[in-house]
C-alpha cells in the first residue's frame, strides 16, 4: 500500500494521459522511450532533460549566455538549444526534391508533403508547450543553400518549458519522419521503376 | 460480531461512483485499475513499460482518473494520514519495552 500513498497517482495519470495521445497519433517510439519512468513523477521533468540530450538523434547541446550591446562582458546563462538531425529527415527532404524536379509528383503533392511534416511538428512539439516565450522551434528542411537539415529547439529559462513533452514530441516526430520516408519510396519510387520499364 | 473489514479491500474494489455500477466499468477501466492502482496498493513496483497502451482508450483513461479523483484519491490521502500516524507512533512508544538493570 506504501508506494500507493507515497506517489503523486494523479499526477501519474496526467502523464500516462500524454503518452496515450502521443501513442493513437502513432508514437510508438516515444512511448517505448519511457519504459523505465516509475510511478513517482518528480523527478519526471529533470530526468525528460537529460534524456533530450541522450536522444540519438541529438547532435548538440549547448547553454545559451546573456548578450550584451555594448560590452563583451559573459553573461548568465539564460537558456538551452538542442539540435536534432536524422538520415531519414534529411532522405526525406531530398527525395521530395528530387521527385518534384524530375517532375514525379506534382507541385501540389510537394507542398502538401512538405506542409504534412511541418503541420505535425506543430502539432506534436510546438502546440504542446506553453506559449510564454520559454520555448523556440526552428526546422531547417535543408532548402538552404548549405542543404542543412535539422530541427533546433530552445529552452529560455525565464518561460515555461515542458521537457517530457519535448522529448515525445521530438520521438514522434523522428519516428513519423521514417514512416513518411518509407511511404514516398514505396508510392514513388516504385512508380518511377514501372515507368522505366 | 461486526465484520472486519480489510482497508486495502476496500480500496481495491471497484465501487458505484457517479451512477457508473462496477459491473458497467469498461475492459479498459479495469485494465488500468489492475495495472497501475492494484500494482501499487499490494507494494509492487509500476513502470510506464508494464502498460499496454492498446489495452485501453483515452476515454477509458478520462473515466479512471475521475473515478480515481473522486473515490479513490480521499482514500489515498486518509490512508497517508493513519501510516504516518502509525508510523509516528511506533517511534514513540517501541513495540519492546526493553529493561535495564540498575547498578
Amino acid at each position: 500500500m506504501i508506494p500507493l500513498l507515497k506517489y503523486e497517482i494523479t499526477s501519474l495519470f496526467w502523464y500516462i494521459s500524454k503518452l496515450k495521445a502521443v501513442y493513437k497519433q502513432g508514437g510508438r517510439e516515444a512511448v517505448k522511450c519511457f519504459r523505465n519512468f516509475g510511478a513517482d513523477t518528480e523527478e519526471y521533468e529533470i530526468n525528460c532533460l537529460d534524456k533530450l540530450e541522450n536522444l540519438p538523434e541529438c547532435t548538440e547541446h549547448e547553454y545559451l549566455r546573456e548578450e550584451f550591446e555594448d560590452s563583451n562582458e559573459i553573461g548568465d546563462i539564460c537558456g538551452e538549444k538542442w539540435i536534432f538531425e536524422s538520415e531519414d529527415m534529411c532522405e526525406y527532404y531530398r527525395l521530395l526534391q528530387d521527385l518534384s524536379q524530375r517532375k514525379l509528383i506534382t507541385d501540389d503533392e510537394y507542398r502538401f508533403f512538405d506542409s504534412e511534416m511541418t503541420d505535425y511538428i506543430l502539432h506534436a512539439l510546438v502546440n504542446k508547450q506553453y506559449n510564454d516565450g520559454g520555448f523556440h522551434c526552428h526546422l531547417d528542411d535543408g532548402t538552404m543553400p548549405d542543404g542543412y537539415c535539422h530541427i533546433e529547439i530552445y529552452n529560455y529559462h525565464d518561460g515555461s518549458f515542458g521537457a517530457f513533452d519535448a522529448v515525445c514530441g521530438i520521438v514522434a516526430v523522428f519516428e513519423r519522419y521514417k514512416e513518411r520516408l518509407k511511404f514516398l519510396e514505396e508510392e514513388f519510387t516504385v512508380k518511377d521503376e514501372t515507368e522505366v520499364k | 460480531m461486526a465484520k472486519r473489514k480489510s482497508f486495502l479491500n476496500e480500496f481495491l474494489r471497484l465501487k458505484k461512483v457517479g451512477g457508473i455500477y462496477a459491473k458497467d466499468r469498461s475492459k479498459g477501466f479495469r485494465y488500468l485499475h489492475n495495472t497501475i492502482t492494484k500494482r501499487l496498493a499490494e507494494g509492487c513496483e509500476f513502470k510506464i513499460g508494464d502498460l499496454d497502451f492498446s489495452r485501453f482508450t483515452e476515454d477509458d483513461l478520462s473515466e479512471y482518473m475521475r473515478y480515481y479523483e473522486r473515490h479513490l484519491e480521499p482514500m489515498a490521502e486518509e490512508g497517508a494520514v493513519l501510516f504516518s500516524q502509525i508510523s509516528y507512533d511506533t517511534v514513540s512508544f517501541p513495540m519492546r519495552k526493553q529493561y535495564r538493570g540498575v547498578a
